[in-house]
């Protein structure tokens, strides 16, 4: 088990080590970072001195090797827009982004385990058509779309929420979380429906039927246990993909005071230290979950470890 | 004697393959037909998306407005059925239907090429992964699953934002952000056939390396590529209208959904249809591809095609 652990905690550095060198690249090599801090028509020799105070003038690796090293320790370099230190900009969102986040897996942990279930108890029936259409419209509706819909229904036309803005959650938390849970909620719903199905299939069901156990205790003690392998791991994998991006675009709709919001603010200002500084933050978040998944799945499923 | 008993062999065998391989095409379009009218999702599914495409293409010919015609005098009208404008106008007097017509080029254009870019290179990259493995293989499928952990839409934003926004770089950025998926893909098929019989009798009789991979492999891709691709196709609709919602795609006077939405939010109080409309028109492809897509998983997969009865 420990060592299981201590090569996914290897592979993690590695992809943080990748995600770095891949940002660096982006912004060192294919952008030019001096050009972009200049207003547009400086003259050449500030141009220089500029490159030259930001160590452009040095060979590609070495300015990689300091990149990393900065970043290693915490330091992206210097926000022009906040005119504070990249990296406590970004680490000030970040609990805003964590409670929209937990906040949307809840919801659609809470609507499509028990939608997968009931699809999968007569697969093909009216009411797996009905638990499948739902899945299929939740994932075909942009989350930010469907956060325009909801602003428009309950905030405009029925006024019940707020349209947007940030005042620590509560009813405020309400139309993002629920915008942001519905692809999940598409994608979740699938998976728990077609692990569940491949449990009812298999032999020791029949077993469980045979010796005269009620029809709940089957589905919940004995398919759901092994169902919840498969849904487990792809439900983490997921709740990574929904950091890494789809909080861009619910938080922008809402107003929302987190990590995304800022990457499109950073973006707009061309503030590229602190977009640096916030993908780091991003990848790290999603790196960390991705391990607590694996881990996770070693302790549901003993056959991992011994992989 | 046994000469012309060759002969007739091959004669008539000849004459079997040309009838049989035109029977056999009539007979898959026939049932391909038969499979499609049986699920009437899928069928609605493609003929929406069949009525999209020639949209996009006759868009000069169907759209009843220019997109970029402005009249102040006429802006934010509500939608209506005799007032000229069905879906309303913007800010600026444009009519919404015309625009979202236009609109969904971008979408069509962005979602083509980066299926055929990153599908190519995925496809490549996987089958010269599967097919040598080793060290080569290796390399590639560590890149693949670095690229599956990468925070992928906010790297897509930071490139476009280098290169500066551009439906080109839109491209260019989802296409680094998708290749890999096809690469898994054609990596495990070409696994389960590299020791395949077909495989040793196509190295026996001396084909290359290359002639086996493309000629003899990839063929076989053919079916999970399909469903992929559809699948991927609606992943990248998905994101080109939210990078275009960011200001990352088109730029203004021309027209896209996401950006339609962008410039509609601020009016969300009084000119709902501004927003709405455009995020059907997203919603509506999505879930048509969707519903295509599941239906092709379903009808390449012998076993899937069983359980279904």
């Amino acid at each position: 088990m420990s060592r299981y652990i201590i090569r996914r905690l290897i592979y993690s550095v590695v992809v943080i080590f990748g995600v770095s060198v891949f940002v660096f690249v982006i912004t060192h090599l294919v952008g030019d970072p001096a050009a972009q801090m200049l207003p547009l028509n400086s003259p050449p020799e500030e141009y220089e001195r500029i490159r030259h105070l930001l160590g452009l003038d040095r060979p590609v690796l070495v300015q990689l090797y300091h990149f990393l090293a900065d970043a290693l320790k915490g330091d992206f370099g210097y926000s022009f827009w906040q005119r504070q230190p990249a990296l406590p900009v970004v680490l000030e969102r970040l609990p805003a982004t964590l409670q929209l986040v937990f906040a949307a897996f809840a919801i659609a942990i809470f609507v499509s385990l028990p939608l997968g279930i009931l699809a999968s108890i007569r697969p093909g029936s009216l009411l797996d058509r009905f638990c499948v259409t739902i899945s299929l419209l939740g994932m075909s509706i942009p989350e930010f779309c469907l956060g325009f819909i909801l602003i428009i229904v309950f905030a405009v036309q029925l006024g019940w929420l707020p349209t947007s803005g940030y005042q620590g959650g509560g009813l405020y938390l309400i139309l993002p979380a629920l915008a942001l849970s519905g692809r999940y909620i598409g994608r979740l719903t699938q998976i728990v429906r077609s692990s569940m199905i491949d449990e009812m299939n298999k032999p020791y069901m029949v077993t469980a039927r045979a010796k005269g156990l009620r029809e709940s205790a089957v589905i919940v003690r004995h398919a759901l246990r092994n169902a919840a392998i498969p849904t487990v791991t792809l439900a983490g994998w997921a709740l990574g993909r929904l950091m890494g991006g789809l909080t861009v675009l619910v938080e922008t709709v809402f107003a929302w005071p987190g990590v995304g919001h800022l990457a499109k603010e950073a973006i707009a200002r061309r503030d590229f230290p602190l977009l640096q500084a916030d993908v780091f933050v991003v990848a790290l978040l999603i790196t960390s979950l991705n391990l607590i998944v694996d881990i996770l799945y070693a302790f549901v499923d003993p056959r991992v470890k011994y992989e | 004697m046994k000469k012309e008993l060759h002969e007739i062999r091959s004669e008539g065998r000849f004459e079997r393959t040309e009838e049989s391989r035109a029977q056999v095409f009539l007979h898959g379009m026939l049932s391909f037909l038969r499979e499609l009218v049986r699920d009437k999702a899928a069928l609605l599914g493609l003929i929406f998306f069949g009525i999209l495409i020639f949209a996009a293409l006759a868009a000069p010919l169907v759209a009843p407005h220019d997109p970029t015609a402005h009249d102040l005098r006429k802006r934010l009208s509500p939608p209506s059925l005799s007032g000229g404008y069905l879906l309303g106008t913007d800010q600026m007097g444009r009519d919404a239907l015309s625009r979202i017509i236009y609109g969904s080029r971008a979408s069509l254009t962005v979602a083509m090429n980066v299926v055929l870019f990153a599908g190519s290179i995925g496809i490549l990259l996987g089958i010269i992964s599967g097919y040598f493995g080793g060290r080569v293989d290796e390399i590639i499928m560590r890149l693949v699953d670095l690229q599956f952990s990468f925070p992928g839409l906010l790297i897509a934003m930071t490139l476009i934002a280098v290169l500066g926004p551009s439906l080109r770089n839109m491209v260019i950025a989802l296409t680094i952000n998708g290749w890999m998926v096809y690469a898994r893909m054609a990596r495990g098929v070409t696994l389960t056939l590299r020791d395949s019989l077909f495989v040793d009798a196509a190295r026996s009789v001396g084909c290359s390396d290359w002639r086996i991979m493309f000629r003899h492999i990839l063929p076989n891709l053919a079916a999970p590529l399909l469903t992929l691709a559809v699948l991927e196709w609606a992943r990248i609709i998905l994101a080109e209208a939210g990078l275009s919602f960011l200001g990352l795609g088109v730029q203004p006077p021309r027209s896209s959904w996401g950006l339609m939405i962008a410039e509609g939010r601020m009016y969300l109080s009084v000119a709902w249809w501004l927003v709405l409309f455009p995020s059907l028109a997203i919603a509506f492809t999505v879930l048509s591809i969707n519903l295509l897509a599941s239906w092709l998983r379903v009808i390449t997969d012998p076993y899937q095609r069983r359980a279904r009865g």
